[in-house]
């Protein structure tokens, strides 16, 4: 089966010769019929062979000696104060030192981030800025407000959280909804301010991945690093963010990088970058310890909502929720057409107003639900077996056009939804072209 | 650390230095002036080593850092490039045509994200395999794959106009 996005992706791997033969043919018998993915494939070669020539340079003899002779003679130029030598700080003196005292966690990472700071593996002494100071206030802010979004271009959904204690009280702009996350509980309380619906969660399965504090990430890998003496933080440099001047400090492991800006002068963290494996976060607009009432962050429902006297269970999402999803947002959004793409973030993006249905608030909230667990489906789909999707300019309704496919683990069929969200079972080879 | 010691840090590991300043520039004076920045950067921190540096690979480090440092600060401004160099010359037009391909690529390079940027240029141009270059960045191998599949496809993008 052609499996456009995925092979698009492939692409890098494949003009660097990172695949296998298997994925080799089916990628190029994907070329041979993919005008743009060939394109894409043509450039990324030129760019290749573009920077192997440039690998070739190299300088010669006499411009090395004459690059040479010329740092010597600036340095012998240069008026320079030699300071004291740097004294030498045994770091693994004083990190042993630190375990042994007994304290509270807190304080132990705390100690423990200052004790990083001193065994840097920097030739410079730290700095006039130190990952030490930069790391505090996410360790030990008593609230943190910030914005979080996914992806390097920073078009995604943006999600606002405002982190008091365990609890998070998250909003994802342009949408109603309302989310707060009890960590310590595993519960989460959903209500939406326009519907008065209200209901609570669970927190469990696929279901923590997105209901995760961010913050709470970047904490535990701060501390877990913490246990690494002998960490490499490495000085990223500098540049201007939100008008102020930044220093950044980067540090790896396995396959994660965290990467903090802080302001140079306040020594607060204005943007935060998580990679780990292909999913970049950011969060950015941070502020510490500002004021939050206890009410905002409260778990009791607001006054005025009608809540769903049912678990709300999210973890048993079906295929029937994302046949229901495609319904609705054929029918509410787009005019009674499928949407021209089917990602799971442009559901995010283009959240389906069930307000129009005019609902009771239970059934609304029962609705709501449903969506997303179509979203859930979807999601996991995409990050797993993977799907096709040829639903652009079909109309809902039209029993002959296939819009959506795909093969579930361990089957042999296909399972294709077609215009009309008839479902079937399809043999390879009977697929759409 | 003696003035000796930075004489020899300096004959032993400039020309590492220059041939990656060239590579990321493709502009010799260019290089000469990263190399420069580089040693003396060095040489007026010079006391405060306590030395255990692994030089190689802090040089690498650096000399990328700084180069690509030079080329943001000379993107799109009429650099003394690769391209004009070739027409003074009068040189054929596929080599000009190269030329320009590789300004083309190396002001795409300045617009990378800093770690896709080390890596495309670890890898890439200086030919490091995966492993060095996860040991000199300090992070995992698929790290390094990620950020290299990452740093052509925003090239493929930044270059397209040029490309086609």
């Amino acid at each position: 089966m052609v499996r456009h996005g995925q092979h698009n992706k492939q692409l890098a791997a494949f003009v660097l010769a990172e695949l296998n033969d298997e994925q080799i043919a089916l990628i190029e018998a994907h070329l041979a019929a993919c005008d743009e993915c060939a394109r894409e494939a043509e450039r990324l070669k030129l760019i290749l062979v573009c920077s192997e020539n440039l690998s070739g340079l190299s300088v010669d003899e006499q411009a090395c000696r004459s690059a040479g002779q010329n740092v010597l003679r600036a340095v012998k130029n240069e008026e320079t104060t030699l300071p004291r030598p740097a004294r030498r700080i045994d770091g693994a003196l004083i990190w042993r030192t630190i375990m042994r005292s007994p304290t509270t966690k807190l304080a132990l990472a705390t100690a423990a981030v200052i004790a990083i700071a001193l065994v840097l593996i920097s030739p410079f002494g730290g700095g006039a800025v130190t990952f030490a100071e930069v790391i505090q206030p996410i360790l030990n802010a008593q609230t943190v407000v910030y914005d979080m979004m996914v992806g390097e271009d920073e078009t995604g959904p943006i999600i606002h959280d405002v982190v008091k204690g365990s609890h998070i009280r998250r909003t994802t702009v342009g949408q109603s909804q309302v989310m707060v996350i009890d960590l310590d509980n595993g519960r989460m309380l959903t209500f939406d301010p326009e519907s008065k619906g209200a209901a609570y969660i669970d927190i469990k399965g696929p279901l923590q991945e997105g209901t995760r504090s961010y913050l709470g990430l970047v904490r535990d890998i701060a501390v877990r690093l913490a246990e690494q003496p002998d960490l490499v933080v490495e000085e990223f440099g500098r540049k201007a963010i939100n008008g102020r001047q930044a220093v950044g400090f980067q540090v790896s492991e396995a396959s994660m990088t965290l990467t903090i800006w802080a302001d140079a002068e306040t020594r607060l963290p204005v943007r935060i970058e998580l990679l780990q494996g292909q999913s970049l976060i950011i969060l950015k607009n941070i502020e510490f310890d500002v004021p939050v009432e206890d009410a905002l962050v409260s778990m009791d429902v607001p006054a005025g909502y009608a809540v769903a006297d049912m678990e709300l269970d999210m973890t048993k999402f079906s295929e029937e929720d994302f046949v229901a999803t495609l319904r609705l947002w054929a029918e509410l959004l787009l005019d009674g057409k499928f949407p021209e793409r089917l990602k799971p973030e442009d559901l995010m993006a283009a959240p389906i107003d069930i307000e129009q249905l005019n609902l009771p608030p239970e059934e609304h909230m029962q609705l709501g639900t449903k969506i997303a667990r179509g979203y859930m489906f979807l999601h996991v789909l995409a990050h797993g077996v993977g799907y096709e999707y040829a639903g652009k300019g079909v109309e809902l309704g039209d029993a002959e056009k296939a819009v959506f496919w795909y093969r579930p683990e361990g089957s042999e069929t296909h399972r294709v939804i077609y215009g009309d969200l008839s479902v079937r079972d399809v043999m390879p080879e009977n697929l759409p072209k | 650390m003696s003035d000796k010691r930075f004489e020899n840090l300096v004959n032993e590991h400039g020309r590492q230095v220059l041939n990656t300043a060239l590579r990321v520039l493709g502009d010799a004076n260019l290089a000469h002036d990263v190399h420069q920045e580089v040693f003396l950067a060095i040489w007026r921190r010079w006391p405060s080593y306590n030395g255990q540096i692994n030089w190689p690979a802090y040089l690498y480090r650096t000399t990328v850092r700084k180069a690509l440092d030079v080329a943001r600060r000379h993107k799109g401004s009429g650099r003394a490039g690769m391209s004009e160099q070739a027409e003074a010359l009068g040189r054929p037009d596929d080599e000009m045509r190269e030329a320009e391909l590789q300004e083309e690529l190396v002001t795409a390079l300045a617009k990378l994200p800093r770690r896709q940027a080390d890596v495309f240029v670890l890898r890439r141009l200086e030919g490091l395999g995966t492993d060095e270059v996860a040991q000199l960045l300090a992070c995992s191998r698929q790290t390094v794959r990620v950020h290299l599949h990452r740093a052509l496809r925003k090239l493929s993008r930044e270059m397209r106009a040029y490309l086609g």
